[in-house]
């Protein structure tokens, strides 16, 4: 009997939630998972019972899953699949030592219907972009009835963060075209919201949900520069442009997207576009470099892809 | 005897068919540029999301996938 390495404990998502083929796949390139479960309880202490201490008492039960992971090369899939508002199929298992993917199907493994409600990349820059998706249960999780069939996948690519940016436009009508000068970090963030759909009719104590708002919003911070005038040549936005668009309070268009060129501002294949509004722009000066990071939440759906 | 293709227009044929077949593809390049001009390729009436360009330092090539968001009519 040994210690279970974290590594050989995996979530692992269903290839087809309708049920035609029953295969898996890990979550590719995952760095660290962590599945909980919560009894939700209320107190049931009453005047029959002596003494002032609670009494929980369970009235219904949930689970989170969260994942990290190195492979961003999926965003766009993943972007999509938040906002297609669809459970799906999710289980964890531990896998073999062979090939850290064919699942065991061991007793402590577990299956339910999932909804994805929060994504969130992370672009730096001169680091790999990461990933970080939650999944929240709706319905019961039960133990597995036999070890998955897990499609093994090849493992992925990286990602350097400094080749991917954002770019603003200056209105909402224009397309945006112009990245932030001196960024350093990009983090784009998707949240669903979700509610308590359990009603009488619900079988077992598994909270059910259903979603009920998609909210997005981009975070990016960059070094202030002094003295250096960014010109339409360059296309590049410095803290005074980006001061102007957070006086004019209205929505600007924006793309997160693929970059290339001699200083990496040549938008490439785009991942995501929409409307942002500029919601929070917070000047930092410590005695070392002086930046500024900038909060832009989404208006409107977001778009993925052409 | 047919003619046989260029090697970059038979990866991209294959990579066509593929994403139209299954709904998404990997497609790999040996630079960026020569990923977006594969990318750019793809019939404009063909819907696709795409992810995050990335490289693979054993194969040294680089990589994206694509998604098909709603295909030829």
């Amino acid at each position: 009997m040994a210690t279970l390495k974290g590594k050989n404990l995996r979530v692992l998502i269903h290839n087809d939630a309708s049920g035609s083929s029953d295969t898996w796949n890990v979550v590719g390139m995952s760095t660290n998972c962590s599945v909980q479960y919560t009894n939700n309880t209320e107190n049931a202490n009453h005047k029959d019972i002596v003494g002032i201490a609670q009494v929980p008492t369970v009235v219904s039960q949930a689970c989170t899953i969260s994942v990290e992971s190195l492979n961003v090369t999926d965003a766009a899939a993943i972007l999509a699949a938040i906002k297609s508002l669809q459970p799906m199929l999710l289980c964890w298992d531990e896998t073999s030592t062979t090939n850290n993917q064919t699942a065991l199907g061991q007793n402590f493994a577990r299956k339910g219907m999932f909804y994805m409600n929060d994504v969130s990349f992370q672009f730096d820059n001169r680091t790999n972009a990461t990933k970080s998706v939650q999944f929240t249960s709706t319905g019961k999780v039960e133990a597995l009835t036999a070890a998955p069939n897990v499609e093994v996948i090849t493992p992925g690519s990286l990602t350097k963060g400094q080749n991917i940016r954002l770019y603003l436009s200056s209105d909402n009508t224009a397309a945006p075209s112009k990245v932030i000068a001196s960024a350093r970090t990009l983090q784009l963030h998707v949240s669903l919201s979700l509610e308590d759909a359990t009603t009488k009719d619900t079988d077992g104590n598994w909270v059910v949900q259903e979603p009920t708002e998609l909210t997005w919003d981009i975070t990016t911070s960059a070094l202030v520069r002094s003295n250096d005038v960014i010109t339409s040549q360059v296309l590049g936005q410095d803290l005074a442009a980006i001061e102007a668009l957070k006086e004019d309070g209205l929505p600007v268009k924006g793309k997160i997207a693929n970059a290339s060129g001699d200083n990496n501002r040549t938008a490439g294949i785009p991942i995501i576009s929409g409307s942002l509004l500029i919601t929070q722009l917070t000047l930092n000066s410590p005695l070392e470099s002086a930046s500024y990071e900038t909060q832009l939440t989404g208006y409107g759906d977001y778009t993925v892809g052409t | 005897m047919s003619k046989k293709k260029p090697v970059d227009e038979q990866t991209q044929t294959g990579f066509v068919d593929e994403l139209l077949k299954n709904g998404t593809a990997v497609l790999t390049a040996a630079s960026r540029e020569e990923l977006a001009e594969l990318v750019n390729a793809i019939p404009a009436d063909c819907k696709y999301a795409a992810g995050a360009v990335g490289f693979n330092a054993e194969s040294r090539l680089y990589c994206i996938r694509l998604d098909i968001i709603s295909a030829k009519p």
